[in-house]
């Protein structure tokens, strides 16, 4: 259905600037104001739409606020318990390769509990898509700090915010998943502005294409806002992301290349490979043609933001709105892989 | 259960408040955990205390339930007293390593707020997690309210810890029933717990540089696994009156007077329940109402599962005409619910002639109301009056036929 057309004669001659998705149930949400999994889920319907998959689209759910999608999606989910979604995507996939699979989990699941079943689906560079809303906090819960909760952020179970002494440092997944060289497309975005929403959009559209192009494993991190559990206004939970979150957890693309097997590795030995180079057991893509003589695909990647560099506290007092998280991390990596910065998608 | 005659203040708290306050009491060396519902606020509760400085304990926030009772299980081998809590899809989490936990001996303390198991997903009340986990070889006291929860926290050290039993004991109440749901709760001091409590006994199996052991290791085929395993069982019996006789303790200090069997009316009573958990109170309730109408009838609380008191259970029953047993929890393909195939057992084995059936109540939440009680008291009255019971279980407040 379309809302801004149907049974609005007054708005018929208007232009249609959006439409309901399709695979977006018409319902109402159950999730807090100002909370980003609504946004989330928006886009990830639109995706589903626009790449005309969703009568073939699994999703898996989680545990946690972002375990309530399928009353909101229309299409076919299966629950599993918590932090398991990425093992119950791999069966589903492997059965069915047909199908487009998803999962859609928290922080609280997935850089948790769910440690050991994100790290091995990347490993071995599983063929799903795997939409993961970081909120730096455990939400469904009531706000008990997680592995992602950033250093002297308050929690309910760390109320003087979070201490490196005791509770250790936050988890970057997405760089965290990097490493490993079955993470096909790795990429971290926010839902705060319109411009990181677009972002976000081209993201999880590009990271569901990539599934379509049998490419491997993907994720998304959304930085999604959660102000009952951060104690703010919506608008705070918007600005915290932009000016703190995101400085720890910067945005862009993390990883971005075709898998190159071992036994293409063997085959084509790095110096003769144009788009993969070896280091020891990593290889790193570097800018090159867009596929290798096999057929490959290989993308520039870009390198990670805080590699190697020892994260300090950040706190209220560091708000710098000057600070944007892109040019942030690019300016510290030393500019490497030309345009890496360039999140245009990858249409199918 | 009986008079309160301390004169402390009466407060109003959760049930997961009062467990939070004998936690705090006590003041064991490490808590690890990871949050679920609806246990998520016990934990909380003390991580607050940690922050004030009100207690001493190390907090881990582990990042799983399997990580956090590994984590509990290095605690106490290194000697350590250490405290968890959890419920329902974290308890079977912890699953692998429950039975590590009692078979190493290790005195840990758990608080499991019942909740049911996947799927469909449910964060509601029953007992499929804790009854799923009987034969862990831990210790399990069910608690019917926030008080019980309170006491028996307080109790659980001198019990696990005690030389002829080292296991691991778990606390159970009902989760929102009990857990969320403010009550009366008349606690004790701290100096009072801390005295009741008391310190550990020395035990020469731990983690001690000066003293090297492995705690663990393999032991296959020509080894003495089985053995192990009887040990295990001789220290659930020894438990037992361990557990009496720390109840008659505790009497004496607060005058709250615990049995692993808590009875109502039984002394007479011609019919009767036997339930575990926050259903004994509706049930004493509507036990009263069918007493004034001139209806035998007598309620048989289970607080100590484990190690299951049979002995007493069998006396208690015995001269009954008709027994129902209420489980809140199933068991797929036997002949009934966990706590009624452990009643029939008991009663078989002491030759206890009594007609029986199960009935299974609350799955998933599901109320119970008075009528229910009150269903299944008539049917067992029947019963007594020579009507046939049913093999299968009779299952209360269910939807449709």
């Amino acid at each position: 259905m379309d809302w801004c057309t149907e049974g609005t004669p007054s708005l018929v001659t208007a232009p249609v600037v959006t439409r309901h998705p399709r695979a977006l149930e018409s319902v109402a949400t159950h999730y807090c104001p100002g909370c980003g999994h609504g946004i989330t889920q928006r886009l990830l319907a639109n995706a589903l739409d626009e790449l005309g998959v969703r009568e073939r689209t699994v999703g898996v759910a989680a545990i946690g606020c972002s375990v309530l999608i399928y009353n909101y999606l229309d299409v076919d989910f299966q629950e599993l318990p918590h932090g398991r979604a990425p093992a119950g995507a791999t069966g589903i996939k492997r059965a069915r390769p047909d199908l487009v699979v998803f999962t859609y989990q928290g922080d609280g699941d997935l850089a948790a509990i769910g440690t050991a079943e994100i790290v091995h689906a990347a490993a071995r560079s599983e063929n799903i898509t795997v939409i993961f809303v970081n909120n730096c906090v455990y939400g469904m819960t009531g706000g008990q700090m997680a592995p992602t909760t950033l250093v002297g952020q308050r929690s309910e179970t760390c109320r003087e915010g979070r201490d490196p002494k005791l509770h250790g440092y936050p988890v970057r997944v997405a760089e965290m998943l990097a490493t490993l060289d079955g993470a096909v497309y790795l990429e971290r975005v926010s839902v705060t502005h319109p411009e990181n929403v677009k972002a976000a959009y081209r993201a999880i559209r590009k990271a569901f294409a990539y599934q379509l192009e049998d490419r491997g494993f993907s994720l998304v991190e959304v930085l999604s806002p959660c102000p009952t559990n951060w104690g703010m206004t919506p608008s705070e939970a918007v600005r915290w992301i932009d000016e703190v979150v995101s400085r720890y957890y910067p945005l862009g693309v993390i990883k971005d290349c075709a898998p190159v097997h071992f036994a293409h590795l063997l085959e084509h030995p790095p110096a003769e490979s144009p788009g993969a180079k070896l280091h020891g057991f990593h290889y790193e893509t570097v800018a090159g043609p867009e596929a290798d003589e096999s057929g490959r695909l290989t993308r520039p990647q870009q390198p990670f933001g805080r590699r190697g560099g020892r994260w300090t506290a950040i706190s209220s007092k560091d708000f710098q709105p000057e600070s944007r998280p892109e040019s942030g991390s690019q300016a510290e990596s030393g500019g490497a892989a030309g345009s890496a910065g360039d999140p245009t998608p990858e249409d199918p | 259960m009986s008079a309160i005659t301390t004169t402390a203040k009466v407060r109003a708290v959760t049930g997961n408040q009062a467990v939070a306050l004998a936690m705090k009491q006590i003041d064991p060396d490490v808590v690890a955990a990871y949050p679920i519902t609806p246990q998520t606020d016990v934990v909380q509760t003390f991580s607050q205390y940690v922050a004030d400085g009100a207690v001493r304990a190390e907090f881990v926030t582990a990042e799983s339930e399997h990580s956090a009772m590994s984590a509990c299980i290095g605690s106490a081998a290194a000697g350590a007293r250490t405290m968890t809590a959890t419920s329902s899809a974290g308890f079977a989490l912890m699953w692998e390593v429950l039975f590590v936990a009692a078979s190493m001996r290790l005195p840990l303390v758990m608080t499991t707020v019942n909740r049911a198991l996947s799927g469909p997903i449910n964060i509601h009340c029953d007992h499929s997690d804790s009854m799923g986990g009987r034969d862990t070889g831990w210790l399990q006291i069910y608690n019917e309210d926030a008080q019980e929860a309170y006491d028996a926290t307080v109790m659980s050290f001198p019990i696990a810890e005690h030389a002829a039993v080292r296991l691991p004991l778990m606390n159970m109440y009902d989760g929102f029933i009990i857990s969320g749901a403010i009550g009366p709760l008349v606690p004790l001091s701290d100096g009072q717990v801390q005295a009741f409590v008391g310190e550990a006994p020395p035990y020469k199996h731990l983690l001690q540089p000066n003293d090297p052991i492995t705690v663990g290791p393999f032991d296959g085929l020509h080894g003495w696994y089985f053995e192990h395993k009887i040990a295990q069982n001789r220290a659930m019996e020894a438990a037992l009156p361990v557990i009496q006789e720390t109840y008659d303790r505790f009497a004496e200090l607060t005058g709250r007077r615990y049995h692993h069997l808590m009875t109502y009316g039984m002394e007479d009573a011609e019919v009767a329940l036997v339930v575990i958990g926050s259903a004994a109170g509706t049930a004493r309730s509507v036990m009263k109402q069918l007493r004034e109408e001139g209806i035998k009838a007598g309620i048989v609380k289970i607080r100590t599962f484990r190690p299951f008191p049979t002995e007493e259970l069998a006396r208690v029953l015995s001269g009954v005409k008709a027994v129902g047993i209420m489980d809140r929890a199933d068991s797929y393909g036997a002949q009934g619910g966990p706590l009624y195939l452990e009643v029939l057992a008991a009663l078989y084995q002491r030759d206890v002639q009594a007609k029986t059936v199960n009935f299974v109540y609350g799955l998933g939440g599901r109320d119970l109301f008075p009528q229910n009680i009150e269903d299944a008291f008539r049917t067992l009255e029947a019963a007594a009056g020579g009507a046939d019971l049913p093999y299968y279980r009779i299952y209360l407040n269910m939807k449709g036929e």
